[in-house]
């Protein structure tokens, strides 16, 4: 098992455990491994596509 | 990600273009590249970095755990720089590329970066214009930016010191591991754990839940004043009732008086044909009052002017008198002045008389006769003394009492218009008295005419009609202010009702809201946990590979990583090793590495550059056998001549060798080197320090640096 599988394993444990679903776990951090080495400064539209993520979870897309 | 053609051209010590075909037929993975120093080795490892990073930064320098980042090489210009130095200082334009094949997941790589001078003679790098394409698979070609960030999806800059591994990198790993701060390799291995994704999501969220929080906190604060709104609009509705109400009852009461306004002016038009007698005696009055004014002030005129008549009456009588002593005065002045000559004539013929020279006063020629000159003298003297006697005895009334006369009348004599103006007074009052009785004669004609009760009704009605215009005015005023009060009141009504509008709470913020802050929790319990689940993980890899590298099982049983990724061995007894050697240290740090190089999930070439500095031979063997186990990822090493043999590594790692190379400059060849020749039949001419191959014809320059990629027959 790599890091990365072991990372997304554990977070999506502790994700299940606030009661949220596996799947949006899973895009959420995905998406945050995908974009992990942009730099604070260049971040905004990563924040903007997460939020979009969060809220087609929401519309139950 | 495997590495199929690597083109170099212009780079280090490679003058004009090399290429590197790395494709084979086996399943080996191990690539060899044999060179004595300064051939262009690291070169080689230098060119892939520059291809996928567009830069080559100098070793980072730790010191006492504190990391320092390297500088970054220059293209051209000075100091050791990237381009071949007679690319840079013959060729126009200055140019150097690096082509880079591979095949991934994602289907065939190409990344192609070039650096071109953008002027002539290029001297810094701000000259140089570098281009970068990437194509994956069969999509579009990337450039710029798009490129680079296509790259760092397959190949993380942050986990370049994974890969890119040469022997100084060793031995400062080594050190670092072994130090209490491990600062220096701390943002690599948190990389390769995936950590800047906790962090950097965990900072992301916390942004993100305070924008939500910020724009609910907006909507709260917007459906709050609507709330408020809504109960002004109440208020605000009773204001404009009550306006409009005001304003209809000074409406009514405008009308009420438009009525009675126009019943009087009805009352007026029955009373029609007195009106023009009415009016013309009103104007009759006016005239005789505006008349008798005007006689008031032509009696005052004339009484003024009366005050001289006297004058002008005595005049009449006087002024012959007046005019009779102003002659007599002017005669007198005319006898004095006669008298005044004779008086002088006398007194001069009596001087002539006295003097009488013989010499005739008048021609100056001497006188025939004096005593008849004589003679006549005194007859002319007799002659006027009798006119005197004459002039002096005809006087009956002095010029002085003349003088005191004339004043006197003077007194009398009127101005010259006075009685003009005394006729003129007189008649104009006269003319103003007939004109006034005129007027009165009329007003009593007219007078007679209407009786004193219609005059007295149309004087009520008139003062009625003028009263009740007054009122209008007032009350269109009053109206006009109510009216603009109501439309001020509704156009207020208006805005709070838009206030009050269809604002809700903003349900969707707070479920996101929610999810963030759940999510924040999630990274942040991932984060306590991880990293030790992590820490184990990477210990248990480490120590699978050092017990496969240093192959002693019975001695050493692995690697201990502890929370802070400081490293030791463990020993099969359970303890850890104490001084360790250099070449176990080595060996620890090399497993380290590729413990957290595989953790990484990165499929991707490992270069190692002089990779067994600082290994014994048996380490060094072991090395090799290790990286070269055919695990599906290429590993690539660069050699100099002392590290590893070529013909003793070649023999050894049969099969496991996939390709390997030589790296010479064109001197230190005396047999020819084109493979398909090797010809030892070759003619030196010292005097050019030229060698000629004499089977295939290949020449070459022995003192030429430019050096040569040459493909081993393995």
């Amino acid at each position: 098992m790599s890091e990365a599988e072991l990372l997304v394993n554990e977070f999506i444990m502790h994700g299940k455990k606030q009661g949220l679903d596996e799947k949006l776990l899973q895009k959420v951090i995905q998406h945050l491994l995908d974009n992990q080495f942009y730099p604070a400064g260049e971040r905004e539209q990563i924040r903007i596509q997460l939020q979009k993520l969060i809220k087609n979870h929401l519309k139950g897309d | 990600m495997r590495l199929t053609h690597l083109i170099i051209s212009n780079l280090g010590p490679y003058r004009g273009r090399q290429t590197i075909d790395l494709q084979t037929d086996t399943s080996a993975t191990g690539y060899a590249f044999f060179a004595d120093n300064g051939r262009g080795k690291t070169t080689i490892y230098n060119a892939m970095r520059w291809c996928l990073f567009g830069e080559v930064r100098e070793r980072a320098k730790t010191v006492g755990g504190k990391k320092t980042e390297g500088s970054i090489r220059p293209m051209v210009g000075e100091g050791k720089i990237l381009m071949n130095a007679t690319a840079y200082e013959k060729d126009d334009p200055q140019e150097m590329a690096v082509i880079l094949f591979a095949e991934g997941k994602r289907g065939k790589i190409m990344i192609s970066r070039t650096a071109k001078s953008s002027k002539k003679l290029a001297r810094s790098d701000d000259d140089i214009t570098v281009t970068l394409d990437v194509q994956i698979g069969t999509e579009k070609i990337l450039s710029g930016s798009k490129a680079q960030e296509a790259i760092e999806s397959f190949f993380p800059r942050e986990l370049e010191r994974f890969f890119f591994i040469d022997g100084e990198a060793l031995e400062e790993y080594t050190e670092m591991m072994q130090e209490s701060s491990l600062e220096g390799l701390q943002d690599e291995v948190n990389a390769v754990l995936g950590i800047p994704a906790l962090l950097r999501g965990s900072e992301d969220l916390t942004k993100m839940r305070q924008s939500v929080k910020s724009k609910i906190d907006k909507t709260s604060k917007a459906v709050k004043s609507s709330t408020k709104a809504r109960d002004e609009v109440i208020i605000q509705k009773k204001k404009l009732q009550t306006a409009i109400n005001s304003s209809d009852v000074k409406e009514k009461q405008l009308l009420t008086v438009q009525k009675k306004l126009e019943h009087t002016l009805e009352q007026m038009n029955s009373h029609q044909e007195l009106a023009p007698l009415i009016e013309e005696l009103k104007s009759l009055e006016t005239m005789i009052k505006l008349k008798q004014a005007n006689l008031k002030e032509a009696a005052k005129e004339k009484v003024g002017e009366s005050k001289v008549a006297w004058k002008v009456l005595l005049w009449n009588r006087a002024s012959k008198l007046h005019e009779k002593h102003s002659k007599e005065y002017d005669l007198a002045m005319e006898r004095e002045r006669t008298i005044r000559a004779t008086k002088e004539d006398i007194e001069r013929t009596e001087n002539n008389l006295k003097e009488v020279s013989g010499i005739c006063d008048k021609c100056h020629q001497p006188l025939p006769d004096i005593e008849a000159y004589k003679n006549k003298l005194k007859e002319e003297l007799e002659n006027r003394k009798e006119i005197l006697s004459r002039l002096k005895s005809g006087t009956e009334i002095s010029t002085k009492d003349l003088i005191i006369k004339l004043g006197d009348f003077e007194k009398l004599k009127p101005q010259s218009d006075a009685n003009e103006r005394i006729i003129r007074s007189e008649g104009k009052w006269k003319r103003l008295l007939n004109d006034l009785e005129t007027l009165r004669e009329s007003h009593k004609i007219i007078n007679a005419k209407v009786s004193e009760e219609a005059k007295s009704n149309v004087a009520e009605l008139a003062e009625s009609k003028g009263r009740q215009e007054a009122i209008i005015s007032k009350r269109v005023q009053e109206l006009r202010v109510l009216r603009e009060q109501a439309r001020v009141e509704e156009l207020e009504l208006t805005r709070l009702e838009r206030l009050s509008g269809t604002v809700s709470e903003d349900k969707e913020g707070y479920e996101v809201n929610a999810i963030i802050s759940k999510l924040i929790v999630a990274i942040e319990d991932t984060i306590s946990t991880y990293r030790e689940k992590a820490r184990i993980e990477v210990e248990k890899i480490a120590t699978e590979v050092f017990v496969k590298l240093i192959n002693a099982p019975d001695v050493y049983s692995g690697i201990k990583v502890d929370k802070d990724f400081k490293t030791q061995i463990r020993t099969s007894s359970g303890g850890l090793l104490r001084n360790p050697s250099t070449g176990q240290v080595s060996m620890m740090t090399i497993s380290v590495i590729d413990a957290l190089r595989k953790v990484s999930g990165i499929n991707a070439p490992v270069f190692l550059d002089t990779p067994g500095r600082s290994l014994d031979e048996k380490h060094k063997q072991e090395l090799l056998r290790y990286f070269w186990m055919n695990e599906g990822h290429q590993f690539l090493i660069f050699a100099h001549s002392g590290e590893f043999g070529l013909e003793e590594t070649v023999k050894e790692f049969k099969g496991k060798l996939a390709k390997a190379w030589t790296i010479t400059h064109p001197g230190d060849h005396d047999t020819c080197f084109i493979a398909t020749c090797k010809s030892k039949d070759v003619t030196h001419d010292p005097y050019d320090k030229k060698y000629t191959c004499n089977t295939c014809g290949n020449e070459w320059d022995k003192r030429s640096k430019n050096s040569m990629i040459l493909e081993v027959e393995l």
